[in-house]
């Protein structure tokens, strides 16, 4: 980064760090998903193995659960990142201002894409959340709170895209790269 | 114009071949093509959790649910299916519970709020623990690990002694070789359409309950009400049809997959030890007394007494009615379901 | 637009938006979800969208992939991996792309465990494939063998795409098993093969190790030379006597990673920490995919994609091999775009009664599917193994690097493919065993 360009707007400098806190938040939430299910798992093989009495409602509890939490609560700092896999195979041929149209248009797109999902998981949610949505297992669990976790973090996946895509109509120099896009708001670390 | 109708079941499946194949193409031929279904198998347009409200959303115009994965929306149908061991015989579960769907509005309204017309039910033929060693005493059964299909199998699981454990049905064959778990309880047939014979050399002959939840075939409300009487009455036909060819080829396909485990295969079928008989049949005993407080706990009902009744009323009912008829005979049986249900439900006003 | 038309229409838009980098799983979903509408109706669309992914994210067999990931990502961080890898620089010094033809070995005594595919490469992307980019090993190279032989996971049994085939098609899943084990052995024999003979003509994929450590290297390099091997024999191992399942197996291996990083006292909050938030950071890359992937089948199979091709390409014959070409073209087609599992629901009720037509054993049938559909999980431009590897290696490898290495480990399935269509007897003989 430069120090020579223009300092971002205000407003956009306010909105990128408020988006980066809560993408580093929802990392820490996918974290301890991804702990818990570990731990869940060795502790009912172990349950089962050493005391033959597995815990109930394991299989319900790390699918429903774990699996969505530590799967979708990173997506907005997937964004964030640029680590979405992409193919780079042409867009690495074009010029840094095809590179930027191209890069302002995916971004969009990935944004439109994502606001339907987040709107649609959202709708799910409250109907999940009126029926009490619950899996019958060994265990009967209620599993319709882990709905919540879909509209919140693709909701935060829009803001980021959004974010990114004013950024490169706010920096028309920058030849976007697949770094942090908020690294540069005055924050020191990164969650990774 | 081409519909869809959906199953996750393979192709080659009982519950897939008569019910959905082969009734696309009666629907079409008795329609002239109006009414053309294309089927899709094995969950390849709808998740199998999300099978009915698919249907609801209009992704498939037809389609089967298995009811149990949603208990919280049809919790009145997971209560009546709750009654597996009642009875355990196709034909008499298949209709009981598409019956009893039709003739009390608490059940229809459930179908009605989940935005789907209720066409019609099924049944599996009786689950049996099938297990990679012998058991035949109440010994043998406590502490073993089984691969449980539901909430009522965990129950007799722990009221066995035995444990229930946490295996996806696609590592079951996997577990029943490595050891992982003792038993599975499956349908007799899945000794061959899932291999389970190659695994588990020891079928414990004590039938263990029908699953019976949901249904074979619900209707999009939008595709229903742009049916005409003709086409809705030709539905009725072909469903009664179906449920009536399906339990006859599924008696006959799972006699012929019993005999095979036997002679080719070593599958010893045991005999379970009176303790065992005696501590299954306390369980069922015990089971359907505690299910009205079950209903009130997990489901919410409180009027659970009257579902209850009203199905051992139907098996009651269905059992007499089918003791003098031949359970091969599809016309005869078809004939018996179109007249004691379908004929009394109105293709000009049901589900609109 | 006919709704076929409609169907290839998707793909070359979906071919479209990855040319302009818009991110694999928002090209796969946007294309799906308009796609849908358009073949159906919004509503139905809507309703797609709805179903799929929380329901195809809550499943517990998935929950092998995060958990072998992060294994991967532990063991890989406390450095596990080193002691291993620098003495087999001394073993495998001679042998040309020596760690290469190792990790080959590897990937199948992983898969005879783990019944995935994607379960086996995420379980290997972190250890085999940074020790080998240190060696200086072509980036293809090192990415392209884990991808490629991580497929193995599907042939060498236990094999959960095996499984659904046995209850699709109705054949033993026993035999079945039996049947893949030989071809999932010649299938690593060919990628060996394959390998030495590259390296050996352009030795600079992988450049010879034979600058011998020092003996304090080699002396530190033994004592930690059994942690590698204690992970994945504990893994294999406890699966192996039925102490965990498959799917338990990857948790129970993050956990023993942790420890061993404990035992040589390189593990650390920090490294933790790191792991967990890398493993987080890949599942998720993968699994957005998936549900973009999952969504496409859905499409493809609303337009009638796949029956088209299966109509136009399979001539009613009576010869055996002209079908199972035909079949392989098909599949191989499909698979480009489509994932293993959906083009098997999505194809299979359409080639079984062609197959019983012509009288091809089963079994057989069945191990040359799986073998298509897993070149399929490495062409691209969906290719999901490929994916697995990208995302374990973030951005120290392109996209394009790892297709392009994969290629050879193409040609190497292609002559795989060839045998087994030609010599029947590679599938059947273990099955006639029984
Ligand atoms: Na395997
Ligand atoms: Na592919």
């Amino acid at each position: 980064m430069t120090t020579s360009q223009k300092a971002l707007p205000r407003p956009f400098r306010a909105a990128t760090r408020l988006v980066r806190r809560a993408t580093d938040l929802s990392m820490v939430f996918a974290g301890i998903a991804l702990v818990l299910m570990t731990v869940h798992v060795v502790a009912d093989v172990t349950a089962r193995v050493v005391f033959n009495s597995p815990i109930p409602g394991t299989l319900e509890i790390v699918a429903f659960y774990y699996m969505v939490a530590a799967i979708v609560f990173p997506a907005g700092y997937l964004e964030r990142r640029d680590e979405h896999i992409t193919v780079e195979l042409f867009y690495m041929r074009l010029s840094p201002f095809g590179q930027r149209i191209c890069y302002a248009f995916s971004g969009l797109l990935t944004a439109v894409f994502f606001s339907i999902f987040a709107y649609q998981s959202w709708l799910d949610a409250l109907k999940a959340t009126r029926t009490r949505e619950m899996v019958m297992g060994a265990a009967q669990i209620e599993i319709w709170p882990a709905r919540y976790v879909l509209p919140i973090s693709f909701a935060l996946l829009v803001l980021v895209a959004v974010l990114n895509v004013v950024r490169v109509v706010l920096r028309p120099h920058e030849t976007p790269t697949n770094k942090d896009t908020t690294a540069d708001v005055g924050e020191e670390r990164t969650a990774g | 114009e081409e519909y869809a109708a959906n199953i996750f079941f393979g192709p080659e499946l009982t519950l897939t071949k008569y019910a959905y194949t082969e009734f696309a193409k009666r629907v079409a031929d008795a329609t002239n093509g109006a009414v053309s279904f294309k089927v899709y198998t094995g969950g390849v347009l709808i998740p199998p959790r999300a099978s009915m409200e698919g249907i609801a959303d209009g992704i498939a115009q037809v389609g089967y649910h298995a009811g149990t994965y949603t208990p919280d929306k049809i919790p009145r149908h997971n209560l009546i299916s709750e009654l597996s061991f009642v009875s355990t015989d196709y034909f008499v579960t298949a209709l009981a519970s598409t019956e009893i769907s039709f003739v009390m509005p608490e059940l229809e309204a459930e179908w009605k709020a989940n935005g789907v017309v209720y066409g019609g039910g099924y049944s599996t033929l009786p689950y049996v623990l099938q297990c990679n060693t012998k058991l035949e005493t109440l010994a043998d059964v406590k502490g073993k690990r089984l691969r449980m299909p539901g909430a009522i199998w965990d129950r007799w699981a722990t009221a066995m002694g035995a444990v229930s454990v946490n295996v996806p049905s696609s590592e079951i064959y996997t577990g029943l070789d490595r050891g992982t778990i003792d038993c599975g309880v499956n349908p007799a047939e899945g000794l061959k359409s899932r291999s389970f014979w190659d695994v588990a050399n020891h079928v414990l002959d004590l039938p263990l309950g029908v699953y019976y939840s949901g249904f074979h075939w619900a209707y999009n409300p939008d595709f229903w009400g742009s049916l005409s009487v003709e086409q809705r009455k030709t539905l009725y036909e072909q469903m009664a049809w179906a449920i009536a060819k399906t339990g006859v080829e599924y008696t006959r396909e799972t006699e012929a997959v019993i005999a095979q485990a036997k002679a080719e295969k070593g599958v010893t079928f045991v005999q379970p030890a009176p303790d065992l008989l005696a501590a299954h049949a306390a369980f069922v005993e015990q089971d359907s007394k505690a299910l009205v407080e079950l209903a009130k706990t997990k489901y919410g009902i409180d009027d659970a007494q009257k579902y209850i009744d009203k199905y051992m009323e139907l098996v009651a009912k269905w059992e007499g009615l089918l003791k003098n008829v031949d359970k091969t005979d599809v016309d005869a049986i078809k004939a018996l379901v179109m007249s004691e249900i379908y004929d009394k439900v109105d293709p000009a006003t049901y589900g609109l | 637009m006919s709704n076929v038309e409609i169907g290839f229409a998707g793909l070359a838009v979906l071919l479209l938006l990855l040319a302009v980098r818009v991110p694999i799983a928002v090209a796969l979903g946007s294309v799906s979800f308009v796609g849908i509408a358009m073949l159906t109706s919004w509503r139905a669309a809507w309703g797609v969208l709805s179903a799929v992914p929380f329901n195809f994210l809550g499943d517990w067999s998935l929950s092998a992939i995060p958990m072998f990931l992060l294994m991967g990502f532990v063991a890989s961080r406390a450095g596990l991996t080193d002691g291993l890898y620098k003495a087999m620089r001394v073993v495998f010094g001679p042998v040309p792309g020596g760690l290469a033809v190792s990790s080959v070995g590897a990937c199948a005594l992983f898969a005879a465990a783990s019944g995935s595919s994607v379960a086996t490469s995420a379980a290997m992307a972190r250890i085999a494939v940074p020790e080998m980019l240190r060696y200086r090993y072509d980036p293809g190279l090192a990415c392209g063998v884990i991808a490629s032989a991580g497929t193995l996971g599907s042939l060498i049994p236990p094999s959960i795409l095996l499984v659904i085939y046995g209850i699709f098609a109705q054949a033993s899943i026993g035999e079945l098993f039996m049947a893949g084990f030989l071809p999932g052995l010649l299938s690593a024999l060919m990628f060996a093969g394959m390998i030495v003979v590259r390296v050996k003509l352009r030795p600079s994929l992988a450049p010879p190790l034979d600058e011998r450590p020092s003996r304090e290297e080699m002396f530190a390099a033994l004592s930690e030379l059994w942690m590698l091997p204690v992970l994945v024999l504990g893994v294999l191992g406890g699966i192996f006597v039925g102490l965990f399942t498959p799917t338990e197996a990857g948790a129970v291996g993050a956990v023993l990673a942790v420890l061993l990083a404990m035992i040589r006292g390189t593990a650390s909050w920090e490294g933790l920490r790191q792991a967990i938030v890398e493993t987080a950071i890949s599942s998720t890359a993968i699994f957005v995919i998936a549900i973009g992937a999952v969504l496409f089948m859905r499409f493809m199979a609303f337009s009638g994609v796949p029956d088209h091709l299966s109509a136009a390409m399979l001539s009613v014959t009576d010869s055996q091999i002209l079908i199972l070409l035909q079949v392989a073209l098909v599949y191989l087609l499909l698979g480009m775009f489509i994932d293993s599992i959906g083009i098997m629901l999505l194809t299979l009720p359409i080639m079984l009664p062609l197959v019983g037509g012509a009288d091809i054993d089963l079994v057989w049938f069945g191990i040359i599917v799986i073998k298509l559909l897993e070149i399929g999980l490495v062409t691209p431009p969906v290719g999901l193994n490929v994916y697995v590897i990208k995302s374990a290696l973030g951005s120290e490898v392109s996209l394009t690097a790892i297709f392009r290495g994969v290629m050879w480990f193409i040609v190497a399935d292609l002559i795989t493919l060839g045998l087994l269509i030609l010599f029947p007897q590679i599938s059947l003989y273990l099955p006639s065993l029984m």
